[in-house]
């Protein structure tokens, strides 16, 4: 029977919803969003757009927009010799910080795992790093390392220069950013490891594994959702690392330990070149956001 | 109970370090009495310059009844500038501020100020004789005496006397002095450097000065505008680069890099016989040597012989932001007066901090005098700022990008110690870099 019909007979027929009227309980939600969303919209958003805005701009050393300057921006900052030298920096920097913290904190998790005398206080200690400032450390590390009466050097009987020499200071400053997050990425790995069912391990011992059998093929499938989420933090925040080469290096010798932020900073906030610094930081963010796309491409190839 | 323990040592650790911060905040400010107008007042001064500074606005807090000057400390030079700038765009930037040498150009061009001279025009309460000439010649940008000193600084050489009565040489006039003193230092001295230096472009331009060289063309920018480095098209550039990177190489110059406190810690140490800092450290180097070895202070090493010991000013002014508001503005002026006005306030700020004086006459009264007779070093210090020959090598760089010039010059000089380049290298790199910022400076800031 169709519709028409239907209505011939004066049959009641199903009509196809109504909007309802406007009621005040539809918009509610939003209100309940509004003051996070107002923060990040003054905090996140705006920032953000106007960062783009004035990657295409020129402003004069108070800030204020001079004239649109097209993508010319983007061009003189790729083209510069000294782009490529700040560029290579972030990469051995990221890569040495990632690799090296997570080795370093998948090690300290494994050996505070295992149940010995004393593991309460290894527990604590590997976890201390997390506690204390990055100011403070930078302080007490460019004391002992002080190439002419710094403790290790006179320990060594040698006259290091840490983070004086081009070749070293890059290292330097990677291995007090690894110490730095230890802390952080060991909890998080401890607790993965708390939660890896035990009855694999049963099975493991009982078929006779050796020990790094056991954890290639149980422990690190079990806490490998932690090991990505890690493995995304740790990517991230080598790349905006700021305040360890601030306090240590200031960028130097010459631009050898120069990340990417440093030199963002410098030229927004000490040059006033905030169009150029704009665009550079543009840039890090479409970094970041492609290394972050691979990586969770990557994960959905993993099985856990 | 280990357990216990060792969160129970994490928890003060936290503690500790929250406590750390609880210091560094600033006591909260003491409230404005009612019917006073407030005068906002910026400045980056810590520990005990801080307490001086706050003592000076109290004194003029109590002297009238009308204005109320409120002081905040506002981070280091740098970081305050850029606050500024915030302010000037959203207008509300502090009536008086504090910025140093590297930040004249720019906020003289800036149109934010208010010329100390314009205001000097219509209330003289300072003969402009009477301020020590380098800085008159420094701060004197667009024909006119910008701002008013407040904390101004010289490079000085510190050297270990204790050392160097041991090898039992004399202190050198010239830079170059040092490798033939050297072996004697190094062995009957004690030391395991003759002097360190740090790569800081502030002292390369206060020796380039010695030398007589311009760091900018047009005469340092002071006979029309600034276009292009000239240290790097003069001999005297070379010259002091060139004979710089020697005594590194011979062992005679410790090279720590551009960390002030590293260089510091070595001359403290007693690693290095000698120093060059400003002479706002006085204080701190003089208290760090105690009980180790004496202090001496001299005047900077100079390239040749014959040649003056240039100074070239650091430290910073008092500022007056234009804000447009008449009444905040005469406000503004009448704190900058009483500071100006009366020498014994400079005389104040400088015996407790180590800074200089900014009127001639400061070092004329009667308790500046005592302080001096107590401490020759300063003596030194005043006599080299004194001294200095007054003409456009050291009025100084001016050039509203000059922090940016600075750190290009000390990121190649680096490389050029090194090695990475060599110096026909370095300095193509560096008159690279540097003319085209200072185009593209002129150029975005209207001034070409």
């Amino acid at each position: 029977m169709s519709q028409k019909q239907a209505a011939a007979a004066n049959v009641p027929v199903v009509q196809p919803k109504k909007k309802k009227p406007f009621s005040i309980s539809d918009i509610t939600p939003y209100f309940y969003i509004l003051p996070s969303l107002l923060l990040f919209c003054t905090f996140v958003f705006y920032p953000f757009f106007r960062t783009i805005y004035l990657s295409f701009h020129l402003t004069d050393a108070t800030g204020n927009v001079v004239k649109f300057y097209g993508i010319s921006n983007y061009t003189k900052v790729i083209t510069s010799s000294k782009f490529a030298t700040v560029m290579g920096v972030t990469w051995r920097f990221a890569l040495t910080c990632v690799v090296g913290t997570l080795f370093i904190s998948i090690i300290c998790a494994l050996l505070a795992n295992i149940n010995f005398r004393g593991r309460a206080f290894a527990r604590t200690c590997f976890a201390l790093p997390m506690a204390v400032s990055s100011a403070c450390i930078a302080v007490i590390v460019s004391f002992a390392l002080h190439p002419t009466c710094g403790v290790i050097n006179n320990l060594l009987g040698t006259n290091i220069k840490f983070t004086q020499d081009k070749d070293i200071a890059l290292w330097t400053v990677s291995a007090v950013s690894i110490w730095m997050h230890i802390g952080m990425n060991y909890i998080f790995l401890i607790a993965a490891l708390q939660g890896v069912d035990t009855s694999l391990y049963e099975a493991a011992d009982i078929e006779g594994v050796n020990f790094f059998q056991k954890h290639w093929h149980v422990t690190f499938p079990s806490i490998s959702p932690t090991l990505f989420y890690l493995m995304v933090v740790n990517v991230t925040q080598s790349f905006q690392a700021y305040a360890q080469i601030n306090l240590l290096t200031g960028g130097g010798p010459g631009n050898s330990t120069r990340v990417i932020v440093y030199n963002i900073y410098e030229e927004a906030f000490r040059y006033g070149k905030y169009g150029s610094a704009a665009a550079q930081s543009v840039i890090l963010f479409a970094m970041i956001f492609i290394i972050t796309r691979i990586e969770f491409y990557v994960e959905k190839k993993v099985t856990y | 109970m280990i357990r216990k323990l060792t969160s129970l040592v994490l928890a003060l650790m936290m503690v500790l370090s929250m406590a750390s911060f609880a210091v560094a905040e600033e006591a909260a400010p003491a409230p404005v009495p009612e019917g006073r107008r407030v005068v906002t007042f910026w400045h980056s001064m810590t520990s005990t310059n801080l307490e001086a500074t706050q003592y000076i606005v109290d004194q003029f807090n109590a002297s009238q009844d009308e204005i109320w000057v409120e002081a905040s400390y506002q981070g280091g030079y740098d970081e305050c500038l850029t606050k500024l700038k915030s302010g000037f765009m959203a207008q509300s930037a502090p009536d008086v501020f504090m910025m140093y040498e590297l930040g004249a150009n720019y906020l003289a061009n800036s149109g934010y100020v208010i010329p100390f001279e314009d205001r000097l025009a219509n209330d003289p309460v300072v003969e402009l004789d009477d301020v020590v000439d380098v800085l008159r010649n420094y701060y004197t940008i667009n024909g006119k005496m910008q701002c008013f000193p407040y904390n101004p600084s010289s490079n000085i050489l510190y050297y270990n006397k204790t050392a160097f009565e041991a090898a039992g040489v004399e202190l050198p006039k010239t830079l170059g002095g040092y490798a033939d003193i050297a072996e004697a230092l190094t062995t009957k001295g004690g030391v395991k450097y003759p002097m360190v230096i740090r790569i800081y472009g502030w002292v390369f331009e206060n020796f380039l000065a010695g030398a007589g060289g311009y760091y900018l063309n047009n005469e340092n920018g002071r006979a029309g505008l600034a276009t292009a480095l000239e240290y790097t098209e003069s001999e005297e550039g070379k010259k002091v680069m060139e004979l710089w990177k020697k005594l590194v190489d011979d062992g005679v110059v410790l090279n720590l890099g551009t960390n002030g406190t590293d260089c510091r810690t070595a001359f403290l140490a007693g690693d290095a016989a000698a120093y060059i800092a400003s002479t706002a450290n006085l204080r701190t180097i003089q208290s760090g040597a105690e009980g180790k070895f004496e202090v001496g202070v001299a005047y900077m090493p100079v390239m040749e012989e014959d040649s003056e010991t240039a100074v070239l000013i650091g430290g910073a002014n008092l500022w007056m932001y234009k804000s447009g508001d008449e009444q905040r503005q005469d406000d503004a002026w009448e704190f900058v007066k009483f500071f100006a006005g009366d020498p014994q306030w400079g005389a104040y700020f400088s015996e407790k901090s180590g800074y200089f004086a900014g009127r001639k006459s400061a070092y004329e009264t009667e308790s500046y005098a005592a302080y001096l007779e107590s401490n020759p070093g300063a003596r030194v210090a005043i006599n080299q700022l004194l001294d200095s020959p007054i003409n456009t090598i050291t009025a100084g760089a001016n050039c509203g990008c000059m922090t940016e010039l600075r750190q290009i010059w000390e990121q190649n000089f680096s490389n050029y110690l090194d090695d990475t380049c060599d110096l026909e290298e370095t300095l193509e790199i560096m008159r690279e870099e540097a003319n085209s910022a200072i185009e593209l400076y002129n150029e975005v800031n209207g001034l070409v």
